[in-house]
């Protein structure tokens, strides 16, 4: 028998960055929050402290900030007529747990998504006529545009601090910045990172092909900052240990340093860690939710939280599998084509180029930062003219100066022995003459890649498993070539003495990193038959269900995904604020 | 513009990649256009002084480095090279203004100052007994230095110094073993804006939320560290 907390008028499943969001933006309403995080909380002091910080083998290799996949995992395969199996290490994809999620381990790369990102489909048929993409992709619109989200992009940036130079302030284009970027209200808050020797090569080797090089936006802070919530960061000393890392110098926007100093003192909002939410309960009907039933991971004991509204607000495809689990919508098929959640789980194409220097290069890239990066972006989404080219999307092309840790980074050329005198000696050469440009490319989602319940593996706590049923499309991998071999080009022009491209090939495999870029299942959109939330992230089936983070995304862009999380977020949070707390219901007529 | 831009970038990225070379040594490559720095040519200027007219180093630093334990004069064994050289570039650019090293820096050529580092930074730290200070300042002391002042927003120094504040090479400088009154001086100088050639504003920003006490406390905790030499 579960025993049953007060009742509150919000419950968060997983308060990382867009359960923090959506606390501060209801701190002035009338409503009882009570955020719930299956792991512990932790803070900048003492947990993210160096010289314990920078423990390489404790972080990067053995993931001590990512969930624990003994404990709960996904099982991966690449095609619905295989047998899926766990995911028994962390590999392609270090999802977060604990307070503060993986906004805690990421790098800070910090995009904002296209306007013809939003409108994926209508904008490729009215470009490109009708026909125009693949029959594979089930690409879709939003439900939402661009310019619904400018406000809210521009708050989380804010808050973040990002650092940049705009390329586009309200129409008027300005060289330096990303001149294709969307027209944004202001300027970045802070100034633009400062080329790494790497990335000042590559820009010269880029403006000489006629590209448009710019610095990466940051969330590796260039200065300091105290952002709009009073929250003080400070600048980043370029220490090289920001993914899979906390930050000790309250440099890198997270959770943390950006919004928990002021939302643990907020009255209306109580932290509950160790609170692992197994299901989110409903009304016999399945049209309301009546709270969540967790589990006390300090005793065992099953806890029942009744509340008026449940946002899910837990790691990309776990929010998809809670609604699963729930009862939340129904189940997609792939072999009818039928049901609303499981569809377009996407990724992240990612290709890359390898520039093995001269020793005369010094590329120093210990000195280094997770944003640290400098990049074009003509061949990103739609702008380049696809006419012909038989793909649609595209990749930005970064050269990254990110660290260049001891353990893992030691580039040596094809052919060197894997082990041995000779290996040492090739990584002696080359650990400070090599670098590598990254050509992280847009991911379109198909009627087969989905995610749905395991039927034969459970987690720790009796609950099937998320099943992922991923392979790369052969339009992205087409797009991945493309692209890459324009990296090519760009690395012949840098003069590398020897270059080795390391395309994108099929199938996915779930061992070699990749990206956390982990899109879809819950996605939005404007047909509840086909979506799982409407354009605010409100459940279609049980609208007292917000469903928030990359899960969302109809597929994923070019671009890393943080910046539109914490957009829609802001979003979201304005729809629940102003809208639905005045008359709770669904938001969008079905 | 765009051009503009990254051309002052690239141009700066090229100083800095020399000054980063010659300061690390012959193993750095074989670019750059300066003679490698040479340890014992130091040792002579830090004993005999210049026939342009700076005066030796031993006379106020010691011929070890280790300086006289009043805040004007610090230890500079075992600092990383690259941050000597530094500080005697910003001393003659006058980044770093001080009346008794400005002259000095200026008097020499890079190619000393770049010796001078390489001598310096070559030296071992002298592990002379810690100084016997007063505990409970040494207790305050290791919790700002290894977890800062989180609600006043000041980081660990051992965050960016190191762990014991040996420093990180090249650029931070070792806080260890270093004379409490200097360090304390330099906390006073960030603070009032009379020392401004910290990278991004930091120390400038930090101490300007420490209190007399904080700093007290961590440049009394640093002064008795010995940890080994900085990685």
């Amino acid at each position: 028998m579960a025993r049953t907390m007060p009742a509150v008028d919000v419950v968060f499943v997983g308060v990382g960055f867009t359960a923090a969001i959506i606390a501060r933006e209801l701190k002035d309403a009338s409503v009882r929050m009570v955020g719930l995080e299956r792991g512990r909380a932790r803070d900048t002091v003492p947990d993210f402290q160096s010289p314990a910080m920078h423990d390489e083998l404790g972080y990067a290799v053995r993931h001590g900030l990512m969930q624990d996949v003994a404990r709960e995992t996904v099982t991966v395969r690449n095609r619905p007529d295989e047998v899926a199996l766990p995911m028994r290490q962390l590999g392609s994809f270090l999802p977060g747990t604990d307070l503060g999620g993986a906004g805690v381990h990421w790098n800070g790369q910090t995009f904002r998504f296209q306007e013809s990102d939003f409108v994926l489909r209508s904008h490729h048929e009215q470009r490109y006529g009708r026909g125009a993409v693949p029959e594979e992709l089930s690409i879709r619109d939003w439900g939402i545009t661009y310019a619904d989200l400018e406000p809210h992009y521009d708050r989380f940036e804010y808050l973040l601090g990002v650092c940049g130079y705009a390329g586009n302030v309200q129409g008027n284009i300005r060289p330096g910045g990303n001149v294709f970027e969307a027209p944004r209200s202001r300027d970045y808050p802070n100034p633009p990172t400062r080329p790494a020797y790497l990335g000042a090569i590559f820009a010269k080797a880029a403006m000489d092909l006629g590209y448009s090089p710019f610095q990466v936006p940051s969330a590796n802070l260039t200065r300091g900052y105290t952002n709009p919530e009073g929250v003080r960061l400070e600048p980043c000393m370029v220490c090289g240990y920001c993914e899979r890392f906390g930050c000790e110098h309250f440099a890198k926007s997270s959770p943390q340093t950006t919004l928990w100093p002021v939302l643990r003192q907020q009255q209306n909002f109580e932290l509950r860690t160790g609170a692992h939410v197994l299901k989110v309960n409903l009304t016999a009907d399945r049209r309301r939710a009546t709270g969540v039933t967790y589990i006390d991971v300090a005793t065992g004991e099953e806890v029942e939280q009744p509340a008026e509204l449940v946002v899910l607000s837990a790691f990309a495809f776990h929010n998809a599998r809670l609604m699963l689990l729930s009862g939340i919508g129904t189940p997609y098929d792939p072999r009818t084509g039928q049901g609303n959640v499981g569809r377009n789980y996407c990724y992240q194409t990612m290709s890359s180029v390898s520039l093995f220097f001269d020793e005369d290069v010094n590329l120093n890239q210990f000195m280094g930062a997770g944003a640290l990066g400098t990049v074009i972006d003509d061949y990103a989404g739609d702008n380049f003219d696809h006419t012909g080219l038989g793909f649609v999307g595209g990749a930005y092309i970064a050269a990254y100066t990110t660290g260049a840790r001891p353990i893992e980074f030691h580039p040596v050329p094809p052919g060197t022995p894997r082990w041995g005198a000779t290996w040492k000696q090739a990584v002696a050469r080359h650990y400070n003459h090599t670098g590598g440009l990254q050509c992280h490319g847009q991911s379109n989602a198909t009627r087969t890649n989905y995610v749905d319940l395991d039927p034969t593996y459970r987690d720790a706590y009796g609950q099937p498993l998320l099943r992922i049923t991923f392979d790369f499309p052969q339009n992205d991998l087409r797009m991945s070539h493309y692209v890459t071999e324009r990296a090519v080009e760009i690395a012949r022009r840098m003069g590398a003495r020897q270059i080795v491209a390391n395309p994108r090939t099929a199938p996915w495999s779930v061992v070699p990193y990749q990206t956390t870029h982990n899109t879809g299942g819950a996605i939005m959109g404007t047909d509840p038959r086909e979506t799982a939330v409407n354009r605010f992230g409100q459940s279609w089936d049980t609208p007292n269900v917000f469903v928030t983070g990359s899960t969302l995304f109809p597929q994923n862009a070019t671009y890393n995904p943080t910046d539109t999380v914490g957009a829609l977020a802001y979003w979201t949070a304005a729809a629940i604020r102003d809208r639905y707390l005045r008359s709770a219901g669904p938001l969008v007529p079905t | 513009m765009r051009r503009a831009w990254f051309a002052a970038a690239l141009a700066a990225l090229a100083a800095g990649a020399a000054l980063a070379q010659t300061a690390s040594g012959p193993a750095g490559g074989s670019a750059s256009a300066r003679a490698a720095p040479d340890a014992e040519r130091g040792r002579r200027i830090v004993e005999n002084g210049t026939s342009s007219g700076a005066v030796p180093c031993a006379q106020c630093h010691g011929v070890d480095g280790s300086g006289v334990g009043s805040d004007a004069f610090p230890r500079i064994d075992g600092q990383p090279a690259f941050y000597i050289f530094k500080q005697l570039n910003d001393y003659a650019s006058g980044a770093r203004d001080n009346p008794i090293m400005g002259p000095i820096a200026q008097s020499l050529s890079e190619t000393e100052r770049q010796d001078l580092a390489a001598y310096f930074g070559s030296l071992p730290f002298v592990a002379s007994p810690p100084p016997t200070s007063d505990p409970q300042l040494s207790r305050t002391g290791r919790v700002i230095a290894t977890m800062g002042i989180p609600e006043r927003g000041v980081q660990g120094c051992v965050n960016c110094h190191g762990p014991d504040g040996a420093g990180i090479a090249p650029a931070t400088p070792r806080l260890a073993g270093q004379w409490a009154s200097y360090t304390r001086a330099q906390l006073d100088a960030f603070r009032q804006g009379t020392r401004n050639n910290d990278v991004a504003a930091v120390m400038r920003d930090l101490s300007r939320r420490m209190n007399e006490g904080d700093m007290a406390a961590a440049s009394a905790y640093f002064e008795a560290q010995r940890p080994g030499r900085a990685p």
